[in-house]
């Protein structure tokens, strides 16, 4: 069979390269943690509890909790039936399952997409994003999601964070830490005293704060991912700009109230409702408009040329 | 896709399979004698277009050939452009066999100038029913529509269970995609 020519898209090496190294200082850091935990002896059944407890929290606070507690509703294929042709056609693509479609009833413009693994994966979409948005913008959005599917963007940042839940909970929770592993230490005779728990305090606030840091940063790179690939599977990058900055010029229409509701789903969100770029763009789990449309802008470049 | 672009974020479509496609050939008799359904003279190329100079030029070429056809090829072939910006370049004629080569070489065309990734489905029309043939799995499945967003399942399963030994039919239900009113 004769080879075909490289695809149309190339490769974007640098963001996979980023990517790759947050995710290798994420694991660094992590074992770091791990390895100062062991080495101060901090009792490993106690460790086990936490480690449980958070995972446990991770399992039930995600997917269909996130779902419910957005107020998403899930669509039968006669609602909207051209979001689901779109979609249908969208997976047929990208060779994955048709996701689930969802709706949610406010004026707010945003979508997002849950599911760990692509064949229970929900897609939803808000009244608002459809009333602004025409059928190129809304296939680009739904595009964007359907990358995140393909990712397992919510497998990889929940994976991702786990430490940092465990460490984010040693340090909330300093003085039940700090009492059970003391009642441990008495039972063991095993010495130590208070210093090994300062130790405990200190590595995790540390880890917590640099943690949520490359998390975020993981997060952006992985919103750009969700960006080109969307760009990919509609073959235009134009149409996702036109939807963000679509969905950018909504969030300024939509009353503070709303968007303080929805501020809990930013990580979720295609577009954060937050009412300007405030924060720093490093606390941010988005990337700005700016950016965003300067990759979409470069990839369009990218595609001419070939 | 495998575990690695999912975990750094690349997306790469899978080239269109073309291959496979001329299993219809052998299969027709199947389709004729088992299910009582002959080609009723339409079949399509479902593809996705790309905002770029080069795809609209292959675009062009693909017209322009199929438009001098040859002296054994008969179908008529003209195109459409759906309300979802799939392109699609319909082939009209008795002859299956010729439906099955004009597809081939346009898919082949539209592969070499390195477009594999939009190739979606290829279309073919038996009576009241249609066979897609889905290029990013290399496999067939039946399409029973019976409204504008409703489809007949178990006709569908009965088409699967007769074509399954003559055809590379698609094993899971949840890949049978559908394609809404259909321009064929």
């Amino acid at each position: 069979m004769a080879k075909s020519s490289r695809p149309w898209y190339g490769r974007d090496f640098g963001l996979s390269f980023r990517m790759g190294l947050t995710m290798f200082l994420l694991f660094a850091l992590y074992a770091a943690f791990i390895l100062i935990l062991w080495a101060v002896r901090v009792p490993w059944a106690i460790l086990i509890i936490v480690m449980v407890i958070v995972a446990l929290s991770q399992l039930f606070l995600s997917d269909k909790i996130v779902l419910w507690s957005s107020g998403a509703r899930l669509m039968g294929p006669q609602e909207q039936p051209e979001l689901h042709q779109i979609v249908t056609r969208l997976a047929q693509l990208a060779d994955l399952p048709t996701p689930q479609l969802a709706w949610i009833n406010t004026r707010l413009p945003n979508a997002f997409a849950i599911g760990k693994n692509p064949k229970t994966a929900v897609i939803a979409v808000t009244r608002g994003l459809v009333e602004r948005l025409n059928s190129t913008e809304m296939e680009a959005v739904l595009a964007h999601e359907l990358t995140h599917i393909k990712n397992r963007d919510v497998t990889v940042m929940s994976l991702a964070s786990f430490f940092a839940m465990v460490a984010a909970f040693i340090v909330q929770r300093f003085f039940f830490f700090g009492f059970a592993m003391e009642g441990d230490r008495r039972n063991s005779r095993s010495g130590g005293g208070g210093q090994a728990i300062i130790i405990v305090w200190l590595a995790s606030l540390i880890v917590w704060a640099v943690s949520y840091v490359l998390i975020r940063t993981l997060s952006r790179y992985r919103e750009y991912a969700a960006d080109r690939g969307s760009a990919i599977l509609t073959g235009h990058p134009g149409y996702l700009a036109s939807a963000l900055e679509k969905i950018q010029s909504g969030m300024r229409m939509t009353p503070t109230r709303d968007l303080r509701q929805a501020e809990s789903m930013n990580a979720f969100f295609i577009f954060p409702a937050v009412r300007k770029n405030s924060a720093m763009e490093i606390f941010s789990t988005h990337p700005t408009l700016e950016h965003r449309l300067n990759r979409l802008e470069k990839l369009q470049q990218q595609m001419e040329k070939k | 896709m495998g575990l690695f672009d999912s975990l750094f974020g690349r997306t790469k479509l899978p080239p269109g399979k073309t291959d496979a496609l001329f299993a219809l050939s052998t299969a027709a008799l199947d389709i004729e004698t088992k299910l009582d359904s002959t080609y009723g003279a339409h079949a399509a190329i479902v593809l996705r277009a790309v905002d770029n100079s080069s795809y609209d030029a292959i675009n062009k070429e693909i017209h322009d050939l199929l438009a001098v056809g040859g002296k054994d090829f008969q179908a008529t072939v003209r195109s459409h452009d759906d309300a979802m910006g799939f392109h699609w370049i319909i082939f009209e004629g008795p002859d299956l066999e010729d439906a099955i080569n004009g597809l081939h070489m346009t898919a082949d065309l539209i592969k070499q100038a390195g477009f594999a990734d939009s190739l979606l489905a290829a279309m073919f029309r038996f009576g009241a029913w249609y066979l897609i043939y889905s290029y990013r799995r290399a496999t067939f499945y039946p399409f029973v529509p019976t409204g504008h967003s409703s489809r007949n399942d178990s006709r569908e399963f009965r088409i699967r269970q007769t074509l399954v030994s003559a055809l590379p039919m698609e094993k899971d239900p949840e890949r049978w995609y559908p394609l809404w009113d259909p321009p064929i």
